[in-house]
C-alpha cells in the first residue's frame, strides 16, 4: 500500500486559522519591532534610522545587563523549584487517591492560577512589606521578618521568585497529575511485590513514565520565566534600585515611561533570540520524537 | 516511622495550600470592611457589611465593564477552542509536508514577550481599523499553548480508533468532531479554564485598547477607579473579589472534568 506517501492536504486548512493568528499577532509585531529597533522612535521625534545603534548601546547599558542577569537568575531559580514542587505535589495527591484532604489541596493549589496576578501582587506588596503586616508577626514567631522583604535589595528578587513559584506550582501540578493518574495500578502492585519502597517506585516508575511531561513543563516554565512581567511590575516595579528588575519590566519602562520605543524593541528582539536559541538547543538535545512535545 | 513521615508530608502540603490561598482569604476579609489601612483589620462581625460592594454596583459603567469582560472572555474561549483543537488535531494526526517545521515555527512565537508586541500591534490595529473594538480584544486570545495541549492529548489516542472511523466512512472532519474530540474532554475543559482566566484577568492589552468607559473590561475599570478615590482598601478588595469570582466559578464548575476525563478515557476500549 502506498500509504506512506499519502498526504493529507486538508491539514493545512485545519492549521490555517492558528497560523494566521500567530502571524498577525506575534510575528507581524516582532518584524515591525525589529524595524523600529534599528532606529530611535519616541513620542517626541519621528523615526530616525540609526542602524545597530540601539543594540550596541544595550550591551554597555549596565541597567540592562543587570536586568538580563536578574532574568537568568529568575529562570534558573523558579523553573526547577516549581517543576519539582509541582511534581511532588502531584505525587502526593495521586497517592492519596480519593481522600478529602487531597481533593481539597488539589483544588486550592490551582486557585492562584485562576486569579489576576496583578491582585496577587498588590496583596503581597501589602503583606510582605511592612512591620505592621500580620505576616510579619507570624514570621516573627519563627525568627524571620517580613518588614521589608520587597524593599530590601537582597531579599526583593528572591521573595518575588518565591511568590512566583507558589503561584505557578498549582498550575503545573495539574499537568503532572493528569499524567500520573494514567499509570495503571498494576505497575505499582508489581513493584510492591518486588519489594520496592516509595522512593524506588517514584524514581523507577513515575519519573521515567512522566519524562515527556517534565520536558513540556520545563519548557513552558522557561518561556514563561523569560517573559515574566506582571508580578514584578505590580509589586516592586523593578526596585529597589535595580534589584528586582527583569528584562521585560525594563522593556516596558523604556517603552512607556521613557518613550524610547526603538530601544525597547531592541530589548524585545534580544529576548526573542535568547529564548529561540534555548528552544533550539533543547530540541537538539532531546531528539525524542515519539511521545514528546515536538 | 512511616506514619510520622506521612503525617509530616500531609502537614507540609496543607501548609503549602494554605499559603497559596491566604491572599484570597485576606481579600475576602478586607472587602467586607471600610478601612483606610491595610493592616487595621477588624474581626468584629458588627463591622462587616456589603457596603463596599454596593458602592461598586453604583459606580456608573460597572455593569457595562462586567458585561464586556464576559463578552470578551466567553468569545475568546470559544474561539480558542475552535482554532486550537483543529490545529492540534492536524499536528497530531494528519500528515502533511512541513508538519513538524510549521509546528516548531509557531511554537517559537511563544518566546516573544507580550510587552514587546504591544506598541507595534497597537499601530497595526489602528491601521487595520479595528483598534478599540471588541474584536481587538477577542482575536488575540488564542495562543499556541492551546495547540500544544490539544496536540499532546490527541497524540495519545491510538491510531486504530481513527482507522476504524475511516473504515466506517467518516470524513476527516467527522472523525475529528464526532469521534476524537469527545475523547479529549478533559483537555477541552482545561483549555477553557486556562483561557477564560487569562482573558478575564488580562490588564495591559484591554487598557491600551479601551476607548472609553463603554469599552472597558472589568479589570481595566477597577484599575481606573483606583486613582479617583482616597484609598479605601475595603473598596479595592471588594473590586478584586468581584473580579476573582467569575474565573473561580468557571473553575469550580469545570474542574471535576480535569480528572474525570482522564480516568474515563483510560478505561475506554
Amino acid at each position: 500500500m502506498n500509504r506512506k506517501h499519502k498526504y493529507k492536504w486538508n491539514g493545512y486548512l485545519y492549521i490555517l486559522p492558528m497560523c494566521l493568528s500567530v502571524l498577525f499577532f506575534w510575528y507581524g509585531p516582532v518584524l515591525l519591532s525589529a524595524v523600529f529597533s534599528l532606529g530611535s522612535y519616541s513620542a517626541l521625534k519621528p523615526f530616525q534610522f540609526t542602524g545597530m545603534g540601539n543594540y550596541t548601546a544595550l550591551f554597555s547599558d549596565k541597567y540592562f545587563i543587570r536586568a538580563l542577569s536578574n532574568t537568568f537568575i529568575w529562570v534558573l531559580g523558579v523553573v526547577p523549584a516549581q517543576t519539582v514542587l509541582a511534581f511532588f505535589s502531584a505525587c502526593w495527591i495521586a497517592g492519596k487517591k480519593s481522600s478529602f484532604l487531597a481533593s481539597l489541596v488539589r483544588k486550592v493549589m490551582f486557585i492562584p492560577s485562576v486569579a489576576s496576578v496583578t491582585v496577587i501582587g498588590i496583596v503581597c506588596r501589602l503583606m510582605l512589606n511592612s512591620p505592621q503586616s500580620p505576616v510579619n508577626a507570624l514570621l516573627g514567631i519563627f525568627g524571620g521578618s517580613a518588614s521589608n522583604l520587597l524593599g530590601s535589595e537582597t531579599t526583593a528578587l528572591p521573595t518575588l521568585m518565591l511568590i512566583e513559584v507558589l503561584v505557578n506550582t498549582g498550575y503545573y501540578m495539574i499537568f503532572f497529575l493528569t499524567s500520573l493518574m494514567e499509570i495503571p495500578e498494576s505497575y505499582y502492585e508489581a513493584a510492591r511485590m518486588d519489594g520496592a519502597g516509595a522512593f524506588r517506585i517514584c524514581t523507577q516508575i513515575q519519573i521515567p513514565l512522566l519524562k515527556p511531561v517534565f520536558i513540556m513543563i520545563i519548557f513552558l516554565g522557561l518561556i514563561q520565566g523569560f517573559r515574566t512581567f506582571d508580578l514584578v511590575y505590580t509589586t516592586t516595579g523593578g526596585g529597589p534600585g535595580q534589584a528586582s528588575m527583569t528584562a521585560v519590566v525594563y522593556l516596558y519602562m523604556q517603552n512607556f515611561k521613557f518613550s524610547q520605543i526603538g530601544y525597547a524593541m531592541a530589548i524585545g528582539n534580544i529576548l526573542v533570540v535568547i529564548v529561540a536559541l534555548l528552544t533550539f538547543l533543547q530540541r537538539r538535545l532531546l531528539k525524542n520524537k515519539e511521545n514528546s512535545l515536538y | 516511622m512511616k506514619k510520622v513521615c506521612g503525617v509530616m508530608l500531609d502537614l507540609f502540603f496543607l501548609t503549602l495550600a494554605f499559603i497559596m490561598v491566604f491572599p484570597f482569604l485576606y481579600m475576602l476579609v478586607v472587602s467586607f470592611q471600610e478601612t483606610y489601612s491595610p493592616y487595621l483589620l477588624s474581626f468584629d462581625p458588627a463591622d462587616y457589611s456589603l457596603d463596599n460592594y454596593f458602592l461598586l454596583f453604583q459606580r456608573s459603567g460597572f455593569f457595562l465593564w462586567v458585561r464586556n469582560s464576559f463578552l470578551v472572555s466567553i468569545s475568546g474561549v470559544l474561539l480558542t477552542l475552535a482554532i486550537c483543537s483543529t490545529a492540534g488535531y492536524a499536528f497530531a494526526k494528519l500528515r502533511f509536508p512541513g508538519n513538524d517545521r510549521i509546528f516548531f515555527f509557531l511554537f517559537a512565537a511563544m518566546a516573544i514577550p507580550f510587552p514587546a508586541t504591544v506598541v507595534p500591534l497597537w499601530i497595526i490595529m489602528g491601521k487595520v481599523g479595528i483598534a478599540s473594538t471588541m474584536a481587538s480584544l477577542i482575536l488575540p486570545v488564542p495562543t499556541f499553548l492551546g495547540v500544544i495541549l490539544f496536540r499532546q492529548a490527541f497524540l495519545s489516542i491510538p491510531g486504530d480508533m481513527i482507522e476504524s472511523a475511516k473504515i466506517d466512512g467518516c470524513t476527516d472532519f467527522q472523525t475529528f468532531a464526532a469521534v476524537v474530540l469527545p475523547l479529549v474532554r478533559s483537555t477541552v475543559m482545561s483549555v477553557a479554564i486556562i483561557y477564560f482566566a487569562r482573558s478575564w484577568n488580562s490588564l495591559l492589552w484591554p487598557m491600551i485598547m479601551a476607548g472609553g468607559d463603554y469599552n472597558r473590561t472589568l479589570p481595566v475599570g477597577l484599575a481606573a477607579m483606583q486613582d479617583l478615590y482616597v484609598v479605601n482598601y475595603g473598596l479595592s478588595m471588594a473590586g478584586a473579589v468581584i473580579n476573582f469570582l467569575p474565573p473561580f466559578i468557571v473553575y469550580l464548575l469545570l474542574q471535576k472534568y480535569f480528572i474525570q476525563g482522564v480516568v474515563s478515557s483510560g478505561l475506554k476500549a
